[in-house]
Parts: C-alpha cells; sequence; structure tokens
C-alpha cells in the first residue's frame, strides 16, 4: 500500500513538473499595439494613384513613428505638450486620467483599477478605437468608429465634437437598441478616465487620417526626417515645435540656442506637421465645445400644458413631416422607418465612396475589405411608431436631434425650420407612436412619452 | 449535481429489494460509503469553484491580485479574513477562487487516501490518483494564468476545470454503493441461470450515443471558452465564426440531447439511472439554449430585426451589473454540469451495458467464474 502510494506520488510529480514545463514555454501575450489606418491609406492610393500603383511603404514607417512619439502606445499613453502649461490638448485630456484607462487590466486591494478601456470598452471599439474590435461584425450598428471624429448624439451641432457632458451621458445611460451599454456601476472618476482615452483615441485617430491626406502632394519626399526625429528625444521634438510655435507667437523669438541644420529643418517639419495639422486643425476643433451647445428654447406654452401634445401642434407637426421637413422621405409615410432605406453612415461612406467602388459588387471593394474596413450595412431610419429615442427621449433631446440631425447618419438638421416648427415637429413624434396608422386625426391616445419635463436630466 | 447528490437514498432502498432474496451478511463483502463520500465533498467544492471562476471572467477579476501562489506576499491562507471578505469585489472573487481551489486540492488529496484506504479496486486508485493529478495542473494553469497572464492558458484554465468537475462526478458512480449493487445484481442473476439484459441494437445505440455527446458537449464548452477569452485584438470574423459554431452546436446539442432522451424513455426495462440522467439532460440543455440566448441578450442587445417592438428596441445593456453577470456565470457553470451529467450518464452505460456484454460473454462459463469476477469489486476495509 504505502508502496503504491509511494509510487503514485512520484510519478505525478513527475507529471505534474513535465506539464509545468511545457507550460512555462508559452509566451507571454504580447501587449496589443495600435492598428494603422489601412482602409485610409488604401483610399488615398485609390483616389490620387495609377490603379497599380502605391505609396512608398516607408511612408508607414514615418507615420507610425510620429504617431508614437506623439501620443505614445496602448500600454503608454503619451501627449505632446508643446505649449507648455497652456498646452490646449492637455487641458483637453490629462495624461493622470489616461495612464488609468489604457494598459492592461489590474485592480488593487483596495478596487482601483487600471487598463479599464480594455476592460469595458476594447473589445468592441477596438485597441485602437477603430469600433473593429473581435465582437463588431455581429453587432448592428458596428460600434462606433473614433477615428472620424463624429459622434451621434450630442448637444452641439454637426462638425463640432462633443461634450463631456455627452459622452458621460452615453457611457452611462448606454444607447438602446444598440450594443452600446449603460455602464452603471462604474464610479465617477473610472467614467471621466474612459471619457478622456475616447477623447484621446478620437484625436490620434483625426491626426493619422490627416497625415495619410498629406501623402500624395509629397511625391516622394519623405512626410517626416526619421533619423533626426529618432535622434531626438521626444522632447527635443516637441520642444522643437514648441519653439516653432513660440517663435511665431513672438515674432521669432530672440534666445533660441544655435540648433544643429538637421535639427532646425525637423523643427520646421514639425511645426506644420505638429503644430498646424494637430493643433490648428483638429485640437482647435475641441476648444469651447461648451459654448457651441445648441440651446434648446422654451417651447411654446400652450404646447407644454397639457400631458400629451395638443392636437393643434400634433397636426401642425404632421404637416411638416410630410412637407417642408419631407422627414417622409427617410421615414416613410407611415414613419415605420421604411421610405429610404438604402443610405451608409459616413463611417461606411467614408471609403465606399471612393471613386471605382459599387455596392452591389463585392470585387470592387474587396482590398478595402481586406484592409479592415467592415461589410457595407445599409442605415435605418428609425421606426418612429415606437416611442425608443438613442439619444434620450425628453423633449429636448428630440428637439436637439431633429434641429441638429443625427451626425454620420443620413438624418439631416433642418436649418429652415425656425424653432417653432421644430417644436410642433417633436410635437408630432412624441403623438406618432399613439396615432392610428390609418386615418390619423382622432387616434391620439393622450399618452406622455417621456414625461413633458422639457429637459429630462 | 443533484444526479450524484441523490445517489445514496434510492441506492439502499433498492438495495434492500436486491438482497430480499438472501440475507445480507452472507453474500455482500463489506462496502465502505467514505470513498463515495469524499468524492461526493469533492464535487461539491468543485461547482461553487467553477462559478466563482465564471465570475472571475465575466468580472474581469482574473489579475485582481497580481502574484500567485501569494496573496499581495501573505500565505494565501493567513490573508486577513475580514480584508478579504469585505474587500473590493474583484479581489473577494480572485482570492475566493483561489481558496475555493486550494480546498479542492485538499479534497482530493483526501479522496486518493480515502480510496487507497477503503476502496480494494487497485484501477480506483489510479483513477483517484489522475484526479489529483487533474486538480494540481488546473491550480498550476490558474496561477501561471496569473503570473504571465496569457490567453491561452486561461482558455486551457477554462477547460480543463468543467473536465476536472465532470471527471470527478463521474468517478463518484464508481465509487457509489449502486456501481457495486449492479455487479452483484449481475452475479445472482447469472449464478441464477437467469437471462442477462439484452444488448439490442437500441441498447447499444444508447451506450455509444452517450460518449457521442459527452464529446459534443464539452466541444461546445470548449467553443465557449475560446468566445469567453477573445483577446481585445482579436479578429472580427474569428469572433464571428465562433459564434456561429456555438449557435449551430447548440441546436445541434439541443436536439440531439431530446432525441436521445427520448430513446432512453423507449427502451424498455432500462435501468431507471439511466433514464433519470437522460430526463436530467433534456431540462438542462433546454435550460442552457435558453440561458444562452439571454446571454447574448445580457451582453450584446437583441438582435436588431426585433426593433419594432418597444420592448426590444429600448432594452439597454446593464454592463457589469449583477444581472448580467449572474445570467452569463449561469450559462458557463450549467456547460459544466451538462457536460458532468453526460459522464455520469456514460459510466452507468459502462457499468449496465458493460455489465451486460460479459453477462452474454460469460453465458457458457460457470456460474462459479462468473461469480468471482463480478463480486471481486467489493471492498472488506
Ligand atoms: C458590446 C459592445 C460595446 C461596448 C462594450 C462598448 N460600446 Fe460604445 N458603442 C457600441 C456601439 C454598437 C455603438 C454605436 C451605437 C450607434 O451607432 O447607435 C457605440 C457607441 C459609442 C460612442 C458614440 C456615441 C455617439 O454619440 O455617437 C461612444 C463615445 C462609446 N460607444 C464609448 C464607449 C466606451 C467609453 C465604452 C467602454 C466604457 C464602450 N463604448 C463600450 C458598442 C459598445
Ligand atoms: C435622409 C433621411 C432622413 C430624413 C430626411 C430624416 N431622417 Fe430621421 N433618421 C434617419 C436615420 C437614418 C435615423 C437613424 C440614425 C441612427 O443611426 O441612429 C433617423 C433617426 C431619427 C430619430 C431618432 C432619434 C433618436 O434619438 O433615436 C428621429 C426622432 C427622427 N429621425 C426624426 C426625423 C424627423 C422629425 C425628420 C424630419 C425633420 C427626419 N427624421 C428626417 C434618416 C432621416
Ligand atoms: C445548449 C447548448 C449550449 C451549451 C452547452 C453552451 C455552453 C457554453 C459554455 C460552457 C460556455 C462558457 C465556456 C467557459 O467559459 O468555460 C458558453 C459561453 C457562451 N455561450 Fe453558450 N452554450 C449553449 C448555447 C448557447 C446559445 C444558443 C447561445 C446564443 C448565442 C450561447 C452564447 C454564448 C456566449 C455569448 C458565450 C460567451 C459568454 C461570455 O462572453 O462571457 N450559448 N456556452
Amino acid at each position: 500500500m504505502a508502496e503504491i502510494l509511494r509510487a503514485l506520488v512520484s510519478k505525478s510529480v513527475a507529471a505534474v513538473g513535465l506539464m509545468a514545463f511545457l507550460l512555462a514555454g508559452c509566451e507571454k501575450v504580447p501587449s496589443p499595439e495600435f492598428r494603422a489606418n489601412r482602409v485610409e491609406w488604401v483610399k488615398q492610393e485609390r483616389l490620387n494613384l495609377e490603379a497599380d500603383q502605391q505609396f512608398a511603404p516607408e511612408y508607414r514607417e514615418q507615420v507610425d513613428t510620429l504617431l508614437t512619439t506623439l501620443f505614445g502606445t496602448p500600454d503608454e499613453p503619451r501627449l505632446p505638450a508643446i505649449y507648455g502649461d497652456e498646452d490646449p490638448l492637455n487641458q483637453l485630456v490629462s495624461l493622470d486620467r489616461l495612464r488609468l484607462a489604457a494598459g492592461p487590466v489590474s485592480s488593487d486591494e483596495k478596487g482601483k483599477h487600471w487598463g479599464l478601456y480594455r476592460e469595458h470598452c476594447a473589445h468592441c471599439h477596438g485597441i485602437t478605437g477603430d469600433g473593429a474590435g473581435p465582437t463588431a461584425l455581429a453587432l448592428y450598428p458596428y460600434p462606433r468608429d473614433f477615428r472620424l471624429g463624429k459622434y451621434k448624439f450630442k448637444s452641439t451641432p454637426l462638425r463640432r465634437p462633443p461634450t463631456d457632458a455627452d459622452l458621460v451621458r452615453v457611457i452611462r445611460r448606454g444607447i438602446p437598441g444598440s450594443a452600446m451599454p449603460a455602464f452603471t456601476t462604474l464610479p465617477e472618476e473610472e467614467v471621466l478616465a474612459l471619457v478622456d482615452y475616447v477623447k484621446y483615441l478620437t484625436i490620434r485617430g483625426e491626426y493619422e487620417r490627416r497625415l495619410l491626406a498629406e501623402l500624395p502632394g509629397l511625391e516622394g519626399e519623405p512626410l517626416v526626417d526619421l533619423k533626426a526625429l529618432r535622434a531626438g528625444s521626444t522632447k527635443q521634438a516637441t520642444a522643437g515645435a514648441n519653439a516653432g510655435a513660440n517663435q511665431k507667437e513672438a515674432g521669432g523669438g530672440s534666445e533660441q540656442p544655435e540648433l544643429p541644420a538637421e535639427q532646425e529643418a525637423l523643427n520646421a517639419q514639425l511645426q506644420t506637421l505638429v503644430g498646424e495639422y494637430l493643433y490648428e486643425e483638429i485640437v482647435d476643433r475641441w476648444s469651447d465645445r461648451d459654448e457651441s451647445i445648441t440651446e434648446v428654447p422654451a417651447p411654446p406654452a400652450d404646447l407644454m400644458s397639457t400631458a400629451a401634445p395638443p392636437q393643434e401642434w400634433v397636426a401642425k407637426g404632421r404637416d411638416l413631416f410630410f412637407g417642408k421637413a419631407n422627414c417622409v422621405q427617410c421615414h416613410g409615410a407611415t414613419g415605420l422607418g421604411d421610405g429610404q432605406t438604402q443610405n451608409y453612415d459616413d463611417w461606411t461612406n467614408d471609403w465606399l465612396k471612393t471613386p471605382g467602388v459599387d455596392v452591389l459588387s463585392k470585387q470592387t471593394y474587396q482590398h478595402f475589405l481586406e484592409a479592415g474596413a467592415l461589410p457595407p450595412r445599409p442605415v435605418r431610419p428609425r421606426n418612429l411608431r415606437i416611442p425608443v429615442y438613442r439619444g434620450g427621449k425628453a423633449p429636448a433631446d428630440i428637439y436637439r436631434r431633429i434641429a441638429n440631425g443625427i451626425e454620420g447618419t443620413p438624418m439631416p438638421s433642418s436649418p429652415s425650420l425656425t424653432p417653432e416648427e421644430v417644436w410642433a415637429v417633436v410635437a408630432y413624434v412624441q403623438a406618432m407612436p399613439y396615432e392610428r396608422l390609418s386615418g390619423g386625426d382622432a387616434a391620439m391616445s393622450a399618452r406622455p412619452v417621456g414625461g413633458r419635463e422639457v429637459s429630462g436630466k | 449535481m443533484s444526479v450524484i447528490e441523490r445517489t445514496q437514498q434510492p441506492v439502499k432502498r433498492k438495495e434492500r429489494a436486491v438482497l430480499a432474496e438472501q440475507p445480507a451478511e452472507e453474500a455482500v463483502p463489506g462496502y465502505s460509503p467514505w470513498p463515495w463520500r469524499v468524492g461526493a465533498l469533492l464535487v461539491t467544492v468543485v461547482f461553487p469553484l467553477i462559478w466563482f471562476g465564471g465570475l472571475v471572467t465575466s468580472s474581469d477579476a482574473g489579475m485582481a491580485v497580481p502574484d500567485w501562489p501569494g496573496t499581495y506576499g501573505y500565505n494565501m491562507f493567513l490573508y486577513p479574513f475580514s480584508s478579504w471578505f469585505f474587500g473590493p469585489w474583484d479581489f473577494f472573487l480572485e482570492h475566493g477562487h483561489r481558496l475555493i481551489g486550494s480546498t479542492a486540492g485538499l479534497v482530493a488529496i483526501g479522496l486518493v487516501a480515502t480510496c487507497i484506504r477503503c476502496d480494494q479496486r487497485r484501477w480506483v486508485w489510479w483513477l483517484s490518483g489522475g484526479l489529483l493529478l487533474l486538480v494540481i495542473f488546473q491550480g498550476l494553469l490558474g496561477g501561471l494564468r496569473v503570473v504571465i497572464d496569457a490567453r491561452t492558458i486561461a482558455k486551457l484554465h477554462g477547460c480543463v476545470g468543467p473536465a476536472f468537475f465532470a471527471s470527478a462526478a463521474a468517478f463518484c458512480v464508481v465509487l457509489s454503493r449502486w456501481w457495486r449493487d449492479q455487479g452483484i445484481q449481475a452475479s445472482r442473476s447469472a449464478s441464477a441461470g437467469r437471462a442477462p439484459l439484452a444488448l439490442g441494437p437500441a441498447e447499444r445505440q444508447v451506450w455509444r450515443g452517450a460518449h457521442l455527446w459527452l464529446a459534443l458537449s464539452f466541444t461546445q464548452l470548449v467553443i465557449g471558452a475560446f468566445l469567453r477569452h477573445v483577446g481585445v485584438d482579436g479578429s472580427p470574423q474569428g469572433f464571428q465564426h465562433l459564434v456561429y459554431t456555438h449557435v449551430a452546436l447548440a441546436c445541434i446539442v439541443l436536439g440531439g440531447t431530446h432525441l436521445y432522451a427520448g430513446r432512453v424513455r423507449r427502451l424498455p426495462g432500462v435501468e431507471p439511472r439511466i433514464r433519470s440522467a437522460a430526463r436530467w439532460l433534456s431540462a438542462l440543455v433546454t435550460l442552457q439554449f435558453l440561458l444562452g440566448l439571454s446571454t447574448w441578450i445580457v451582453k450584446y442587445n437583441w438582435p436588431s430585426w426585433l426593433d419594432s417592438w418597444t420592448w426590444t428596441a429600448q432594452f439597454v445593456i446593464p454592463e457589469k451589473t449583477m444581472w448580467q453577470t449572474n445570467i452569463v456565470t449561469l450559462h458557463v457553470a450549467i456547460g459544466s454540469a451538462i457536460v458532468a451529467c453526460w459522464a455520469v450518464l456514460t459510466v452507468r452505460c459502462w457499468r449496465v451495458f458493460g455489465l451486460a456484454e460479459k453477462a452474454a460473454a460469460g453465458a457458457e462459463l460457470s456460474a462459479e467464474r462468473a461469480e468471482r469476477w463480478q463480486i471481486g469489486q467489493g471492498t472488506t476495509g
């Protein structure tokens, strides 16, 4: 008996040792990296070069190095700070918060978490924020690709980025009817870190697109002198751009130390590449967002006086819906969303509109799919016969959706409507779910939608 | 689980029936219930362990304790109880998972000792040793997963856990009084010259089918584990294929299990324990299918073609709430229970049909010899 026990034990130890040895051979998984925007690359080639021509592969390295120098990696985010303490990018995004959101997932005894983006968002939005995380193909609509800098549900008008409050709201409340979850259990600090990380990925993604758009104009010249860039540390590089910027502001500073000619040339390059393309064209757009919020004018008094919108407003809204505002074009005469159903959103149109691409024939865009584009799927206009509003159900939310449109989608803004007319359309939209499909008028049951508070919460 | 739990009581009742023909002391060698008891304890410890493990994955808490085998520098068992129990949720899960895991290891050691002490069957000793090996391996995988944080290991850890659970459950069948009684019954029938259980094509189908469905259910579990551990930089195409395969196999397993249970039900004179396991399986698989759909909904929302209903269109995914986490974990846990159930059923088939096969083969042998090889499995300790 003891013998057998001994044999058992010794054999087990040997076997376990062997297994441990085999497993120790497993490589530690490499950290994920930012994925290059190959779709934009291919698009720029098709827009600017002959059918069989391609950009020199050196450009890829130059773009990547520049991006890494300025923005770091998924594990170690970085921000250029060329304007010192006043740097607008550093005021927009806090590096401390980025560090909380970036990196691999971990937490400590006290419950503090790191790697929030990878824990909560990356499997849908992708490590790069390209909206092509592993789950993407299984979801409709696709997760947001942040790199275009477009957002649907916000308080600001088209072409203006959302406010932090808008992003917090989307993360906290989720988007009904889509895969975007409501993160109700996260502490405030973590949500704010995620908001900053979303802005970071967005600006990084916009900047990469901006750089790629430069390639056709270079005609073989390098985008940036890599050797000089690598020789100087990041600090030098950003200080270089900084020097350029200060010079510009101070009208040619005098206390600049003498720099080697190479460094001088690099600084000049960086002044355009960073100072202009990044700060002036992209970061600037993000400043003063709070001032650009679309104010929602008070609704006409009698509109809000009853639980359900009064008939005359509903009737006025219906006329606009079918007439001047032409909502019927997409949402259909029934409002079921069965009007124009073959439109694509901007994230798809971005490459789908490239000459030579025909959505009906897959061969014409196979190269885009291979570059990582998600297959085109039409956006469906919303079914307005059900009282569900992804951007919020308060009248003020619906007002903003109609007045500003929904960025990135066919849903247009309505500049031609007066505020009063927009309110009338809101009244009709709110009444639609309770209107009989045929006939109309009398069939309104007096049920309020999402309360009659103008601005929910 | 409950299949296992119920092993004790009805056996006693049946034993009385079997033994009514002859005085018990004479022919029945001693049977020690201890190995079975320790085995059942092991199964009882491992099920919550799987639950905890599922919660660890769902909450992404795997890295809440960065070191291993220690816990923040403490010996795992000495880590202050209150800072763990009342600590953050992730930490509670990960450390708790390690505590239950170590307990399972200790029980597995106890099982080997008990088997060697109380059971004479050598092959049972070896099996118990194999089980111990498996649990050590699983613990090692868990530890390595923390130390080198590799996805492959996380996946392997996610598949070996249920495999261990199923093996432990199946092993309990071997240790049960029922197992022994089957042998006694068969040898009595043989010595009394009664015809053994007929082993027709229908029986053989049930016997073989158990293996097939055990394998397919485990495959389904492995695909599920891959779904759960897909990396953040995994390809969308890969994930989509996994989903399609998981759903297709779910339909096959669902249909197959019900057909199988139907076949077992129609089998005349089938051993009640095989029938009850099959019944459990059709219930569990149906539940599991619904849980799978629910898992999808609470993680990725309703399919978009259902968005003309207010009820589905307004649904917002309740991320990282108890709701979401527990539905997903229930799906994971029931998945393990299904595999364990198939394993138990398979072992029961081996016993019942295996004996019948031997009896048929040994019909020409003398009753005396038949007596020897069947009773020989009893114990004296
Ligand atoms: C299960 C998949 C999933 C997860 C996890 C997820 N999202 Fe999303 N997210 C989506 C989808 C799908 C959309 C697009 C919805 C739409 O277009 O209507 C979206 C949209 C967004 C938007 C754009 C909203 C707008 O107004 O355009 C932001 C910002 C966002 N997500 C941030 C996050 C953050 C931050 C996290 C992690 C805390 C996260 N998401 C986690 C699927 C997900
Ligand atoms: C060119 C097509 C088009 C036109 C014209 C159009 N819409 Fe839309 N509408 C859409 C699409 C597409 C969506 C879905 C956007 C998305 O992907 O979230 C939408 C969404 C909506 C929503 C849902 C907002 C939410 O929060 O979920 C409302 C309400 C709406 N439209 C009202 C209107 C009204 C009122 C008009 C007329 C003033 C109008 N639409 C005109 C295409 C259109
Ligand atoms: C009856 C058949 C089914 C069985 C036996 C089964 C089994 C499993 C198991 C065991 C796991 C977890 C694996 C692990 O972590 O170890 C799993 C995961 C999963 N299953 Fe199933 N499943 C079934 C049906 C379905 C169906 C119909 C769906 C619907 C889409 C589904 C969706 C999922 C999903 C999404 C996961 C991953 C959960 C996560 O990401 O955390 N399953 N399945």
